[in-house]
């Protein structure tokens, strides 16, 4: 037997899905959270039956590729619950009946319940469970709340006797049914409802957001300085150390097996950072330098998950991603891609159009690096100061903005309107964060150790077979010309094809100078995407879009990497200065090109 | 409080009006999105803020809110209602 989770977005599914099979997924507060089935399974009565969190959909005709999936589940369903948000009766039971025209059991989940109560929203479920006539279960699922009930009504579950409508029967049918069941008395405004107005009006909302924006990035960097300093460093200087130096010894302090495992001593002693053996330097950049600001980001970006804070931010940037070809959801794949470009690359699935999709894609590995790849520039650059740390991220935007316009410019067709629900601003529970923390932390685990460990092996077997200097060689005239790099730098750029942040790792033993680390650096994290990336692109857009990608990536690296050589090592601002005159006349372009388009969308 | 009848678009509706949805002059597409999210001919709803520059239109629809890119919100025709409206809208006058 197959139960699906159906229901609109954001209305607790995952959630639902958690509490039913103990299999957890990650659950926010924003519509689109899910974007790909999901099994589990749930014991009745002795028997195993699988339950699939179906992503979320308005109606059962779809309007982007998250919502044909969700339709595309539906006839492999013996059971659906259809989750309904009892905040929201109006809009979910168009769904509803949709469901109950076709011939599939279902059982009605009347979700938020508490949510709704609180909000003086009151329904009568036992009336609605008559009218309907399919089973109807108030739950509040992330207190676990009518979960049990839920399950024991399971095989109450019946076929719905609603006959097909038109949609405007439809509508009138819903506006019945909630007249007759539903009453809502009227209260005050909570003080997080007026924050809700005010982070979507101009002023306040643009204050607002950058008040959250500092602010998240403070908190990410005092917490994960913080566990650097208090838990990370200490473990592996007083702790860790002691026991690499006896293997050390035992070894014999040189050898193959030594150089794997250890690598080169420096100065005597094993170095950390330089060393570059599997158990020193393997471990120590996922776990001392990229592992404790991981935590800080998805501490941080939980939060602003759960409080409902993303969708505000996709209007308040609305009108800038319009510039790019995109439209302010797409915001979305973007802070997403700030931690892993894996997830982000699945949260495209959002986006309405082919074209759409592109554009994101495309932005988001180019110009998008990874909080690996971030917490690795700020430890290799920040010691020489926030100006080259700035560099880097700057050339970033810049490589953004102008890849955007210049996409926009050039990709046929048009963006379609942003619309989307803003969900209600909701205080998270501790628990829930620390579950959705510890999902991501392990998915770190699964993705980042085994790359940076064969990332290691690989530089330690390219150094022992003598392949670096033939690499180094062969690349060192392009390399200096272009970029001012060595070509031993070239290895590091080898190793980003699996993963970022060893990739940079490895370029200090080279010694470089600070301004030739922010060219590698820029290099980095614009050439290519890492494999798991890539992998999952490819799955996504189809080989001949990711082909084109992939073109536009190495010709933008080798452009960023120029552009910083000569605005590092050459000539200094007068480079950045003719970086801005472009990107004005593509913004004065663009402007006098929407003119003419407004034209052509009002016929869409 | 007396013009009952004044039709406009979305974009043009005051900041804390309430109005009701009088039709939406797109394509089918158009008219299909807007009606998953319950904007649909004859349903009230209030205009909580706007973007400047072509930015969207926030409105609240039943007890959602709900967020329309500019080129959405142009098709969409209201029908002014009573300014003094219940519900939720923006604080300021």
């Amino acid at each position: 037997m197959k139960i699906l989770l159906v229901g609109n977005p954001n209305v607790g599914k995952s959630v639902i899905f958690s509490q039913l099979t103990g299999t957890r997924v990650i659950s926010s507060n924003y519509p689109g959270t899910t974007v790909e089935y999901t099994r589990g399974y749930l014991n009745l009565d002795g028997e195993r039956v699988e339950v699939i969190d179906v992503p979320g959909s308005y109606t059962l005709e779809p309007t982007c590729k998250a919502e044909e999936v969700a339709v595309a589940m539906l006839p492999y369903g013996d059971v659906i619950i259809n989750v309904v948000d009892a905040t929201n009766l109006e809009r979910n039971l168009y769904l509803t009946l949709e469901l109950l025209e076709r011939r599939v059991p279902v059982l009605v989940a009347l979700n938020l319940w508490d949510e709704a109560q609180h909000k003086g929203i009151l329904i009568d479920a036992v009336r609605l469970e008559e009218i309907l006539e399919v089973p109807v279960v108030t739950t509040a699922a992330i207190s676990g709340q009518g979960i049990k009930r839920l399950i024991e009504r399971l095989p109450e579950a019946r076929t719905g006797r609603v006959q097909w409508q038109t949609i405007d029967e439809r509508f009138a049918t819903v506006g019945r049914i909630v007249r007759e069941v539903q009453q809502v008395t009227h209260r005050h405004h909570t003080l997080l409802e007026q924050l809700e107005d005010l982070s979507v009006m101009p002023v306040s909302g643009f204050f607002l957001g950058a008040a959250v924006l500092f602010g998240a990035f403070k908190a990410i960097r005092f917490i994960g300085e913080g566990l650097i300093g208090s838990v990370f460093e200490p473990f592996f200087n007083q702790v860790y150390a002691p026991l690499l130096e006896k293997l050390s010894l035992a070894l014999g302090e040189q050898g193959l097996l030594h150089s794997l495992l250890i690598g080169q001593l420096v100065d005597g002693k094993i170095d950390f950072v330089q060393s570059l053996g599997l158990l020193s330097t393997g471990l120590y950049i996922p776990l001392a330098m990229v592992f404790p600001y991981i935590i800080a980001f998805y501490a941080v970006l939980g939060f602003l998950e759960d409080f409902g804070y993303l969708p505000r931010l996709a209007v308040l940037l609305d009108g800038l991603m319009h510039r790019v070809g995109l439209h302010g959801y797409a915001i979305i794949p973007m802070v997403l891609g700030l931690g892993c470009n894996v997830p982000a690359a699945l949260s495209i699935r959002n986006l309405e159009s082919r074209r759409q999709k592109f554009i994101a894609s495309t932005l988001m590995v180019t110009a998008i690096p990874c909080f690996s790849q971030t917490a690795m520039i700020f430890a290799l650059l920040g010691r020489h100061g926030g100006f080259y740390v700035a560099h880097v991220f700057l050339t970033l935007l810049c490589v953004w903005v102008v890849l955007g316009l210049l996409l926009n410019r050039w990709l046929k067709g048009f963006t379609p309107s942003l619309l989307v629900e803003i969900p209600p601003y909701r205080l998270p529970e501790f628990r829930v964060l620390a579950q959705k923390l510890y999902l991501r932390l392990i998915h770190f685990f699964k993705e980042a150790i085994p790359f940076i460990l064969a990332g290691i092996l690989v530089v330690n077997l390219v150094c022992f077979s003598g392949l670096i200097n033939l690499l180094a060689r062969a690349v060192e005239p392009v390399f200096r010309f272009l970029f001012g790099l060595p070509g031993d730098a070239a290895i590091a750029l080898l190793l980003g094809f699996l993963r970022k942040d060893v990739a940079l790792g490895i370029l200090i033993p080279l010694h470089l100078t600070p301004e030739q680390l922010v060219v590698a650096s820029t290099v980095l994290a614009v050439y290519f995407p890492c494999l798991a990336t890539f992998l999952i692109l490819w799955r996504e857009l189809a080989w001949r879009d990711m082909l084109k990608v992939t073109g536009i990536m190495l010709t933008t690296a080798l452009a960023a990497g120029t552009f910083t050589n000569l605005a590092l090592h050459q000539y200094g601002v007068l480079v950045w200065l003719l970086a801005v005159a472009a990107m004005g006349i593509l913004v004065v372009l663009d402007v006098l090109g929407r003119k003419k388009a407004v034209a052509v969308q009002e016929e869409m | 409080m007396n013009d009952t009848s004044r039709q406009c678009t979305l974009p043009e509706l005051k900041k804390g009006v309430r109005g009701r949805v009088y039709g939406i002059t797109g394509g089918v597409q158009a008219v299909r999105r807007l009606q998953a999210l319950g904007i649909v001919p004859g349903k009230e709803i209030v205009k909580v803020s706007e973007m400047p520059l072509g930015g969207p239109v926030v409105v609240n629809v039943e007890q959602t809110q709900v967020a329309l890119g500019f080129g959405l919100a142009k098709k969409v025709i209201v029908e002014v209602l009573n300014e003094n409206s219940a519900g939720r809208q923006p604080k300021r006058r």
